[in-house]
């Protein structure tokens, strides 16, 4: 008998240590990512900003005419670190899944993109603003995209739906630097 | 009967002594203290010297919503946190400014004291530029010594001071200088937290958190901002 209890007692214990190691926190959703493979060997990957529905924030800076969104944010433009404004949004997928966040930076021409896929990583890009097409280069990989080139092109269609095509690919060996 | 008797007394003791393991092991304890001893940059992101512009947490459990646009299902399975801020730099006039983004990371087991957080905070600072800093914290701590006890209560008052990131590079965050005068300056940052109350409705309502960042910058500018 007091062996069963001693067997029961370990069982307990080992119980336990089962559903704590076994049981995460929370599961988070994985969604596929709908990649595919250029000519030229770069990872072609489509994005999607439905610019209104998406819209999560917008803080207008020092010389933009943009509309802060919320409009009850706390939001002091007066002291902001820029001239243009800041936007952040949902990211989509081609199937208009919810995939990440998107942090628009814009001054003037210059555009800074932060995509961020919470499962994945994240994306640094930076281009150049056109009347309706973004474009330039990976500027920083992190995680998934760490050590890779790419371009970037984002145009705003009629439907108000803001479209990204990015291609990264491995980045070159640099045989005079030497990385 | 009988025997089934003698493993359940066995068994339950045992579920119990286990679960007090877990959740009192001294060895999971946080670190108290900063490493990060040649920071030059430091950022407030909670409490004094940070003012929320706007923040979203749909789906996640640690931070109360205050939802700024209407909730969807595909955001409530993502259970990823935003927070728009202004931090207060030094300058009279001028404040920093950030996005934070923090995803809870399915990685984590509680079995090791592991409740993990993956954050990316996108900053543009003053005459400086943008960085971005990438963050993995162990939030372990601040579960068992608050979150814990507001089960049986609805407010948590003390004292618990933490430095909660762990990664992704031995210990500390990585931080990536964007563009401006610090394009391409890579570093280290760590994140540590402070908190006095917490109450299950408002969250932490007393409490201050700092991002320390250490810069790898040329000698002559070893300053980006000062307190």
């Amino acid at each position: 008998m007091r062996a069963l209890i001693i067997i029961g007692f370990l069982a307990g214990i080992g119980s336990v240590a089962a559903v704590a190691y076994t049981t995460p926190f929370l599961e988070q959703q994985r969604i596929h990512s709908e990649t595919r493979v250029v000519p030229n060997g770069g990872r072609l990957e489509k994005f999607e900003i439905r610019v209104e529905q998406d819209l999560l924030s917008n803080t207008p800076g020092l010389l933009s005419e943009s509309m802060l969104f919320p409009a009850s944010a706390n939001w002091f433009p007066e002291r902001a670190p820029f001239g243009g404004d800041v936007q952040v949004f949902r990211l989509r997928n081609v199937n208009s899944q919810v995939v990440g966040t998107g942090i628009r930076h814009r001054e003037a021409e210059l555009i800074e993109w932060v995509l961020h896929l919470p499962a994945r990583g994240t994306m640094v890009l930076q281009g150049t603003n056109g009347e309706s097409l973004e474009s330039g280069v990976l500027a920083l990989g992190l995680r998934e995209f760490e050590n890779l080139d790419g371009i970037w092109e984002a145009r705003m269609d009629e439907d108000g739906v803001m479209r990204f095509d990015t291609v990264v690919r491995a980045a070159e060996y640099d045989e005079e630097a030497g990385a | 009967m009988r025997f089934v008797i003698a493993l359940l007394v066995g068994f339950v003791p045992g579920v119990l002594l286990g679960t007090g393991l877990l959740l009192w092991n001294p060895s999971f304890d946080t670190e108290q203290t900063p490493r990060l001893a040649d920071a030059n940059l430091e950022l407030p992101i909670a409490g004094s010297g940070a003012s929320v512009v706007t923040r979203s947490a749909n789906g996640y459990p640690w931070i109360p919503s205050q939802p700024a646009f209407a909730p969807e299902p595909e955001v409530e399975g993502m259970h990823t946190a935003m927070t728009v801020m202004q931090m207060r730099t030094g300058m009279p006039d001028v404040a920093a400014y950030g996005v934070r983004l923090q995803t809870l990371s399915d990685d984590g087991r509680p079995l090791f004291g592991e409740l993990i957080e993956e954050s990316l905070f996108y900053v543009i600072l003053p005459e400086a530029g943008s960085l971005i800093v990438s963050s993995r914290d162990d939030l372990w701590g601040f579960a068992r010594q608050v979150s814990l006890p507001l089960v049986q209560s609805t407010r948590w008052q003390g004292n618990l001071n933490y430095r909660s990131t762990i990664g992704p590079s031995r210990g500390y965050a990585h931080a990536v200088g964007l563009s401006g005068s610090i394009t391409g300056v890579r570093g280290r940052a760590e994140l540590m937290q402070s908190v006095r109350a917490v109450s299950l409705s408002d969250g932490i309502t007393d409490g201050d958190s700092r991002v320390s960042i250490a810069l790898d910058l040329p000698a002559p500018e070893a300053s980006v901002a000062s307190e």
